[in-house]
This record gives structure tokens, sequence and C-alpha cells, in this order.
């Protein structure tokens, strides 16, 4: 009975095969773990029907064709088929398989709703307005993801929370846009002009006798917790939302002074101010006051300087503020906290006779004081000499998002609205479309605003449109922009669609390099790499701030990540080969990352992240050495192979494994410290249901065991136990270490190469990719294979695929 | 297909017990003529959620039963023994360690909604359905979002801080304000029949599937009416006032403090507030990873659920046990001794669960959770030893049936849960 099903099930698969006899061979050398007896990896291969108009059926036996292709199956210690007759075998199902997959109905991309993100970048391009001081979308519920995509038309919801959101973010926008009257008058105000400093200027902590201001400390509370800065613009609040150009002539003086006084100030386990750093000059907006009474103002980091030493230096910056914002300055790296900074510039001094002084003496005077002894020892400060500010600046009056909405005097309400609803549903739009918008603008004077809102949110705004089989011009415009911009196509693309330029190749490439050229495409590679490598956790897991200062002191985190998305832009720059996010003799780091990292590289930048060569005894080529990757793949607290193995495979190499099997007693983790951990794990790798699986998962995973969940270097655990990072893979391979495992990667790169290029198409297009993509992806993988393997080959390829380029 | 969502009268009777003819009346009143601030017998539910789990030898009595002692987690409970049932061996029967944490209050990963008619619909969020109109918040979720999820699979959002909350029920909005938000209802009506005409005439265009996806937009359209309506109705009512001293450093946000020590009591305070004043039915706590701040305890939260047995890491995760259940107990305890106004205890018709979506945190299993049910009526007094025959949602449509919700299944439940009348 079995053995007939089993040739049933084959007969239909390979009734017109002839060069190997499908039934022996299955029954041979797979039916012993995968039939009636034992299922394992819960697969029971006697009774597995061929079922070519099935897509899941499909995906069961194309991992059969990949398990066997990569040797995996069967497994080592069991005996193998001949050579030949395995090779046969692999390529009749891949045949098979292949002609069955193209004649399933392929899955299409569902309408697709912008998600947040793609939704903020639209509304500030359409707008003409600035969306990235104060987050309009800061309310909208997180959008849903799947496999760490959270672009898919399937998986992205409307929902009646996000409707009135986007009622309400549409109201507040054109109100933003909006700038009734005459255009205010710029003004200048410099704080050497007693009267501009004390209209526009405050200066806590510093001698309102001096023509310069000091800048001696980061007044910093808690790590990841700055507030409230030694010099501040606009003190009451921007008059108006507009441009404002400050001007800073700053210099940096006194850097590794009173060293031993400084930088033996310990905060927790780490120092407090580093001399071996340039001192940073930060600029920061900070939102206006809250009715509430502690200063938890929100402040955004605008920029970051390092500064050379005693050398005046002058920084120039527009920043949009919005009302009622003010901007601050600060010595990012500077000195904070542990005892006041008084008395590690003269420690005779009687502060406590001070204190005792009326707070408004004491306030008054402090400056003074403080700056005077600093000056004498030529203690670390960052000098204030010169500081202006002019603003609002308008590029025009009424400025374009204005006219994006009200549209010049005299012009018709008719033009305006439809002008809008074209740009903002990305397609030109007839007159039935346009009528319920135009009632709306006919209906009152003020109708002109609510027809605008309205548009914001209709589902043509709020979805992508997109027509069944091959893709029209313009969605092909919006789904390359939404790609590699994140947001609305721009003026250019929306012409070549027009034109009905945009399936021609040539055309899409010449597109996709100028937009990635742009700096707008750091919203595609902030993005995917997000997405890809699965950093959520870095935020949703982040490490314990007790456990970890050093991670949550001098931003490590944000650092983290810029090194990860600096390196794949550096890649894709660059067009270096893909293998080269396994394995590389660089990275681009900090200051903080090169100490974190442990590693010789002379850096004293912290702001500029720089390009450093590293060597195999660094540890930290490729992916795998960062720690954003090795801080993603922990939980924050430790680390466990298990859970490391699993990210490699599901990210990396696009093979998650199964979850485990029903009524499995996971082990209580014991860290007492009489088991190693190798001696804990042998456990479940002895017994038969978990080995399968944990064979694969393991040795990837303690390859990673030399990094903490941090990423920091370890070669003991906290137990004490020694770490063994070696491995043996499922196919016989063994390594010592991780560069071993490395070397092993970058040799076999199919699965990566297939992997990457299936989360690029996943990402790009917005959905998950399927069995009948198969094809297609792995000609894409071998045409990028004979192109050399840039990055930016890859781009190229899947913009011109023929999956990017249907829906 | 989905579930009944109406009150019946019947259920309300049955549901509450002999003396609750009263509420079911007051809601047939017109709205005006109820007095907020007065504390009426009507049903409420209220979570208390913990993310790590809790050490679960510690928590799950060993006798179950009426006489069953109280391990070490749940002495702080003991005055309210008879008030309380204790659970054992009770979960969805899903994997994935925090990933499935989310599944505490509807037992339906997000990845797994479409396969159930009302999605992975939360209990809170089923209860806010069938009683949300009837106050200011359908349901009030505090500290962290992430339990509660609407019918179509949407994550509600949480107020995150305590001052945030305080003004959202207690401070009446500025006239402006008011009369800015008067001005947006109206626009959005009109706003709302443009939309809905275009879209109309753009499900024309569209193949079938994209058809169906545009229904959840058309869905979204009719529940923001639906909403915005009964929001116009509280813009111009006043909201109750509390007088209390104490409560000026939370409405000034002092003490939004982010420490654990601070803000469990904190929010317990808020969350019997906003039950008494009756600005929601529902309201829900999440405790998010945090540094407590409490004597002996040093580590962070997620850092002590790792404890891998470790005497050092067991003692801290001991004395924040303690801390929660201290505070849980006392929340219970207010509910108790707050009389309706019909004389019985408000407990009496609030159900208060406790629980995690982590059994033991150091596994990180979500099988048998630790889970407290309080009040609402039920006869308690015991541990029940679930056995793991049958899913925690048998417990969850006997809460919602309680509370008088016509409907025969949630979720995963398989009938009413079994042993607890």
């Amino acid at each position: 009975m079995k053995t007939s099903l089993l040739l049933i099930a084959l007969f239909f698969i390979f009734a017109t095969a002839k060069a190997i006899e499908p039934a022996p061979f299955f029954k041979e050398n797979c039916v012993k773990c995968h039939g009636a007896e034992k299922q394992k990896g819960d697969l029971r291969l006697d009774t597995l029907k061929w079922i070519p108009t099935d897509p899941a059926n499909l995906e069961i036996w194309q991992e059969i064709a990949d398990l066997l292709d990569l040797g995996e199956m069967p497994p080592e210690d069991e005996e193998r088929p001949s050579s030949p007759d395995l090779k046969a075998m692999i390529a009749m199902l891949d045949e098979r398989i292949s002609q069955a997959a193209a004649s399933v109905e392929s899955k299409s991309v569902v309408l697709r709703r912008l998600n947040r993100t793609q939704y903020r970048n639209t509304l500030a391009d359409l707008l003409h307005i600035n969306t990235s001081v104060e987050d309009p979308t800061e309310a909208f519920p997180a959008d849903d993801e799947e496999e760490g995509f959270d672009n898919l038309g399937d998986t992205l919801q409307m929902s009646d929370f996000l409707l009135r959101q986007y009622l309400k973010v549409a109201r507040a926008a054109v109100d933003q846009a909006t700038f009734e009257g005459e255009m205010p008058e710029a003004k200048t105000f410099t704080p050497h002009d007693k009267k501009s400093r004390a209209l526009n200027y405050k200066a806590p902590g510093n001698d309102p006798d001096r023509d310069y201001q000091v800048l001696y400390q980061n007044d910093e509370r808690a790590p990841g917790d700055p507030r409230g800065q030694q010099f501040i613009n606009c003190r009451n609040g921007a008059e108006h939302d507009g441009w404002y150009e400050f001007t800073y002539e700053v210099e940096s003086k006194g850097r590794g002074n009173l060293a031993e006084r400084f930088s033996k100030q310990k905060r927790d386990d780490y120092q407090v101010y580093r001399p071996e750093d340039l001192h940073r000059f930060e600029i920061y907006l900070t939102a206006p006051e809250a009715n509430s009474q502690i200063q938890t103002r929100p402040r955004h980091l605008v920029a970051a300087y390092d500064l050379p030493d005693n050398q005046r230096k002058i920084i120039k910056r527009r920043l949009w503020v919005p009302k009622g914002w003010r901007v601050e300055v600060g010595f990012g790296n500077g000195y904070f906290g542990v005892v006041d900074p008084i008395l590690l510039v003269d420690p005779d001094f009687d502060l406590e006779s001070f204190k005792e002084l009326p707070k408004k003496e004491q306030n008054e005077s402090y400056g003074k004081l403080l700056i005077d002894r600093l000056e004498k020892v030529d203690g670390p400060r960052i000098v204030l000499h010169e500081v202006t500010e002019t603003g609002p600046h308008y590029e025009q009056w009424p400025p374009k998002s204005h006219l994006a909405i009200h549209g010049n005097s005299g012009q018709e309400k008719a033009g305006i609205v439809r002008r809008f609803a074209e740009r903002a549903f990305r397609r030109p739009v007839d007159d039935q479309q346009i009528s319920p918008y135009l009632k709306l603008a006919e209906t009152s004077p003020e109708g002109i605003r609510t027809a605008i809102e309205a548009i914001l949110c209709s589902p043509r705004f709020l979805y992508l449109h997109e027509d069944a089989g091959e893709l029209a011009d313009y969605a092909i415009a919006s789904r390359l922009s939404f790609f590699l911009w994140n947001t609305m196509p721009d003026d250019k693309l929306l012409n070549d669609a027009k034109a009905g330029k945009l399936r021609d190749p040539q055309t899409l490439v010449q597109h996709a390099e100028r937009m990635l050229n742009d700096d707008r495409s750091d919203e595609f590679v902030d993005a995917f790499v997000w997405a890809w490598l699965n950093l959520d956790s870095t935020v949703e897991m982040a490490p314990d701030p007790m456990k970890f200062h050093e991670y949550h002191r001098n931003r490590i985190d944000e650092a983290m990540l810029v090194e990860t998305t600096s390196f794949f832009r550096e890649l894709l720059t660059e067009n270096l080969p893909i293998s080269t996010f396994l394995d590389s003799d660089f990275s681009i780091l900090n200051a903080d990352l090169v100490r974190h990292y442990g590693l010789p590289a002379k850096v004293n930048t912290t702001a500029e992240f720089q390009r450093v060569s590293l060597n195999a005894s660094h540890h930290r080529g490729g992916l795998l050495g960062q720690a954003s990757v090795l801080t993603a793949s922990a939980n924050g607290v430790d680390t466990s192979p298990v859970v490391r193995g699993i990210w490699i495979l599901e990210n990396l190499l696009g093979t998650p494994p199964p979850p485990p099997p029903p009524n499995v007693e996971v082990p209580e983790p014991d860290s007492r410290g009489e088991l190693t951990i190798r001696e804990i794990y042998a456990k479940h790798r002895n017994i038969e249901t978990c080995a399968d699986c944990h064979k694969k998962i393991d040795p990837l995973g303690f390859a990673l065991e030399n990094f903490d969940a941090i990423g920091s270097w370890r070669t003991i655990y906290e137990n004490k136990h020694a770490v063994d990072p070696s491995g043996k893979m499922p196919s016989g391979e063994t390594f010592q270490d991780l560069s071993g495992l490395k070397q092993i990667m970058v040799r076999d790169l199919e699965l990566f190469s297939r992997n990457l290029t299936t989360k690029l198409l996943t990402y790009s297009s917005g959905r998950i990719m399927e069995v009948h993509d198969r094809p297609e992806i792995d000609r894409i993988a071998s045409e990028l294979d004979r192109r050399g393997g840039g990055l930016r080959d890859l781009l190229k390829l899947v913009v011109t695929s023929e999956i990017f380029l249907t829906k | 297909m989905s579930s009944s969502s109406t009150l019946n009268r019947r259920t309300v009777l049955r549901g509450a017990g002999a003396s609750i003819a009263l509420p079911f009346l007051e809601s047939l009143l017109p709205r005006s003529s109820r007095a907020v601030e007065q504390v009426s017998q009507a049903q409420r539910m209220a979570f208390i959620t913990v993310p790590f789990g809790m050490v679960v030898d510690q928590f799950h009595p060993t006798e179950s039963g009426a006489g069953y002692s109280l391990p070490t987690t749940l002495k702080p409970l003991a005055g309210l023994k008879n008030d309380l049932t204790v659970f054992s061996n009770l979960d969805h029967d899903v994997r994935g360690g925090h990933a499935a944490n989310h599944t505490l209050l509807s037992g339906v990963k997000s990845t797994e909604r479409a396969g159930y008619p009302d999605g992975n619909i939360s209990i809170d969020q089923r209860m806010a359905e069938l009683v949300g109109h009837e106050t200011r918040y359908p349901s009030l979720i505090f500290w962290k979002d992430g339990m509660s999820f609407t019918r179509s699979g949407v994550r509600v959002p949480a107020v995150e801080k305590p001052s945030d909350a305080f003004r959202l029920m207690f401070v009446d909005d500025s006239e402006e304000l008011r009369k800015f938000e008067r001005s947006s209802l109206n626009s959005s009506g009109s706003i709302l029949d443009a939309v809905r005409e275009d879209a109309k005439q753009y499900q024309n265009v569209l193949g079938a599937e994209d058809r169906q996806k545009l229904e959840e937009y058309f869905t979204s359209i009719r529940e923001t009416e639906r909403k915005l309506e009964l929001a116009e109705d509280w813009i111009d009512r006043p909201k109750p006032k509390i007088d209390d001293p104490a409560f000026k450093k939370v409405a000034d946000g002092t003490r939004d403090e982010n420490l654990g020590g601070n803000l469990v009591e904190v929010w317990l305070d808020l969350m019997f507030l906003a039950l008494q004043t009756n600005s929601t039915r529902v309201v829900s706590m999440s405790v998010e990873n945090c540094n407590w701040g409490l004597d002996g305890v040093t580590e962070s939260y997620h850092t002590l659920s790792h404890h891998g047995q470790r005497e050092d890491k067991l003692s801290q995760l001991a004395i924040v046990e303690n801390f929660l259940m201290t505070n849980v107990a006392a929340f219970i305890e207010r509910l108790k001794t707050t009389r309706q106004a019909d004389g019985t205890s408000m407990l009496d018709s609030t159900q208060v669960l406790f629980g995690s979506g982590l059994g033991s945190g150091s596994r990180h299993s979500n099988e048998n959770l630790p889970l407290i049910l309080a009040g609402g009526g039920f006869q308690h007094g015991q541990h029940i030893d679930a056995e793991r025959k049958q899913p925690l949602c048998n417990l969850y449509l006997s809460m919602l049936r309680q509370m008088g919700a016509e409907q025969d299944y949630f979720n995963r439940s398989l009938s009413t849960f079994n042993g607890l009348a």
C-alpha cells in the first residue's frame, strides 16, 4: 500500500522522465526516515502527493530538491545515493517543479497602502512641507510586518484608527502649508548685541560680561536623555515657521588637558570624558514647552561636527524651525555630571559655602567663577566666538506649499484641485474621478482646503494603484520611486511615464542610477537594511541600560545602525560583490565603535564615520562582525546560539527552520555555571526529534559565541567557562571559529545570493515571493554571478526583472 | 460571520447576579440624565499584564480546589483569596516566546488572524465593541501597547504617560480646542462622503482581490463615521474632576518618571479612577521592560527574567514579583471596598484579570501561564488546574458571557470555561 502510493505520486511527477527511476530512489534513500515509521522534519514521502496546481505542494517538492542539492539529505551518516543518480534526480525535480510552477496562477501584489514612512515622506513632497522635525504620523498605529517587511500589500491594514489619523493629519498639514498675509521680515540676532541677547538667547552657566560663550559640559542627566544645553537660540521659540540661518564660529580648546582629573570621572563603569576624541559640537531642535512641569521636551539632534583642536571653525547651518521650537547647541561629548566641573578645574574652590548663597546670586556668578578658572588651566571646552541668526527666510512668497493648495491669486479652483489630485494620485485623473473633490471645493470659500484634505484621505492617494499583469508606466514610476526613495515619484519619472518610456529597461536603469545617486535613496537603504536584517529587536529588546552602560553611552546604539547602513551604502556605491556582506576587509566606523570593537585603528572622530581597514584577526569583517547584527540576534541580556543560528538561517541564508514540534520540553536555562553551554546543548542534539534541525542551527550560532549581547568580543563567559566557537556544518565541513564559517559561507554563496535577491524583490514589489517566482530569482542570481556579483548590478537586475514589472 | 454584539436583558441579569436590573435600565436612559461621576453598577473589565512571565513554581499552587495554600508570590493576595481564582496549566497553545506574548488577550497570533472569523481581536477590544459607546473612551490602554487588537488586527495604541492619561480623563479641553474639534468633525463628515463616492467609482476598476482589500477602506469609513458621531456627544460634556491633591503630581508629569516602582502604582491608581469615574468600562495596563527603583533591585526587569536559576537574580525577581502582587492586591481591595449606588461592591461587577503571555520568562515558553481572575460576580476561592485540557479562550468566553455578551465562541474557545461558576 505504502509503495503503491509512492509509485502513484512519483508516476505523476515523472510520467515523462526516463533517465532515472524515481520510486526506487526515494524508497531506497528516503522512506526509512520519511515514511510510515518515522516522519522526520514532519515530512512523509511515501504518501506525499504531486499536485502541480497547488503552490503549497510545489513548495514542499522544491524544498526536497533543495535539500538534495545542498547535500543535506540524505544526511551524511546515512548511506548516500551515487552522485550521478542524485544529480539526475535533482535535475528532474527542478525541471518538473518549474514547469508546474510556470502554470500555477501567480500571486499578485495586493492593493498596497502607503505605510507610515511612505505616507510621511509623500505628504512632505506633495505639500512641500517639512515633516522631519515634527512627525505628523507619531500617533499612527504601527504597520503590520511579515518576515520583517512593513510594506507588503497583503499585510498592511486599513482601520478606522488610521483613517481618523489621516483626517486629522490632513487638516494639520494643510494648516502647516498655508501662509497667509505678508511675508514676515527676517530678523538678525547676535548675542554680542545686548538687546538681541536679552530677546533671543539664553546662556545658562555662562559669564554675562564675556563677549563669547563657553561650553564646558554636556548637561545630560542620564545616558540617552539629554536635556537642556548651555546655549540656546530663539529662547522663546521661533516666531514663525520658516528657514533660519545659523552661523557659529566655534573653537575646540584644551582637549586632553587635565586628562587625569576629567577622564578619571566615571559614571557607573564608563568614562564621562574621553580626551582622545575630538570635541564634538552639536545642534539640536527642541520642541515647544508642554504644559507639563517637567522638562521632557522632545529634542532632535540635527547636526554634529568633530572640531579640530585650537582652530576657529565657522559652521553655517540652515534649518527649518517650526513655530515655537528653539535651537540649542552643545558640547556633545563633553564632561558631564559626576562632580561639579568647578571642582575639576579648581579643587580648592569652596563649593559648600558657595551653595549657601542665595540661588539668584549663585546663578549670576557661577559662570564667571568657573570660566575664569577653566581658562586659567586651559581645561577642555568649546568656545563660541560668534553667533548669528537670521530668519525666517522663504524661497518665495507665498511659499510653494501655500501655492500647492491655494494656487496663485486668480487661479481657478478647478485647476488647482485637479493639479493637486494628479500629483497626489501619481497619475492623470479624469472628470469623473475629480468630481467628488470639485464639489467639495465649490461648496464654500473654505471649500478648497476641504477638497485638498479629502484628496489626502482618498483611496487613490493612500493606495498604490496597479492593474493586473504587466505594469503600466505610471505604476512603474510609483513602484520604482517607493522602492528607491520611499516616496512619490518626481517630475522626471512622471514625465517619462507620460511619454510611455518606463517599460524600456535602459530608461529604467538610467532612472535607478539617478535615484540611487540622490540622497533620498538613504530612505531605501535605511528601510531595507532594517527589514532585511530584522533590526527591530535592537529597539524592542534593547540592551539592559543597567548592564550595558557602554551601549547607551555615546549613542552606540545609533552608531551601530549607522555602521551597517553605511556599509550597505558603500557596497552599493562601489558596486562591491555581495559576498562582501559575509566577509570584508573594511567597515565604516567612528571612534566609539572602534573602541567598542577594540580595534587598533586611530580614529578620533565621533560624528564622522570613516572607512577603516580590517583583517581577519580583528573579527569584524562582514555583517556577522557588526554590533547591530550581533545585538539584533541577541535578546538584550544574553546570547543564545539557537537564536543566533536561526537569525542567520532566516535573514542571511533564507532557509528558516520549522518551529519545534509540539510538546517538546524546552529546557529551563541554567546559568549557575555547572554545565558549559555546549553540555547544555548536547542534550537536545542527542534527542532525535531535535537533532535534525539543530545540527543546522547550532553550529552557526556557536560561531558567534565570541560576541556578547551587544557585540563585544569575549573569550570567556561571565561564568568563567571558555568560549568554544568551533562547529561542524550539516555537510560535514568543519570550522574553528567565525572566520572559518565565513570562508565556508563565501564559498557557497548560492543560498545567500538567492536570499538577498528574494528580499530585494519582496521589498520592492510589496509581496512575499512564492514557488513560481523561483525561476526568475534563480535567473537574476546567476546573471548577477556572471556580472561579478556587484550590489548595484543586483539592484539594476531587480528593477528590470519580470517580478518587479508585473503586478 | 462575526459573533453577535448585542447585550440582551436576560443575559445581563443572568450574568450579573440578582441585584443588577438597574444598570440595564440605566443604559436605556438618555445619556445626559446619567451622572458620570456616580459609580454605576455597569459591568467592567480590567487587565493587568506583565511581559516576562512569573517564576512559575512560586506562583502556581500545588493543591487544587478551595483548600489550596498560597505559594510565596501570591501571599500578598491572602486577604482576597475568596474573591479570586488562580489558574494552572491554562494557555493558548501557541509558541514563539516573546514573539507570541501578544496573544495573551486574544489567543491568536497576528500572523494567523486570517484563520479566525473575528481575527485576533483581544478580549478587551471585544468588550469595547459591546459597551464602548457608553463611555467617553471605549477602552483605555496604559503604559505599553501590543496586547490589544481590533477585529481587523490593528494594534490599539496605548497612553504612554500617566500625565497624558490624567489629562484625557480629567482635564477639560480649552474652548478653542473644542471649537476646533467641532469644526473638524463637521468637515470630516463631508470629506468622508466625498472619499466614499470616489472609492465606489474606484472599486469598479479593481480586480477581485484588490476590491476585497478595499473593503477594509469602506469598513473604516463606516466605523469612523460611527465613532465621530459618538465623539461629538462628548466634546462639550465636562469631564469628571479629581480633587485629591495626591494627583497633582500625576497631572503635572512629576510621576511620569520611568521607573517600574513608580509607574505600577500610578497606573493602577489611574485604572481605578478610570473605572470609578466611568471614563471607560475596559481598562488595561501592560507593564513594560523597565528599571524598578526598588530597594534591593539593581537589574532591569528583562535581565532578571533571564535568571537561569541564579540565586542573585531570583532574589531580586522575588522582590519585584512581591511588589507587583502587593499592588495588584491593593487594586482589587480598592474595588472591593468601593460601594456602588445600590450598595454592592464595585468588584462584584468588575472582572480583573492578571496574567502574562509567557509562563516562565527564563524558559521563554508560552505554556502554563500565570493567571488570576478576580471579581465580576464569579464564584471564586479556588485554584483550578486546567490540566491543559481546555484553552484559555474558554475562560475569555465565560468572562464575556458573564458581562452579558451573547456569543458562542471567542477565537480559539471550544466552550465556556469548565470549572468556574
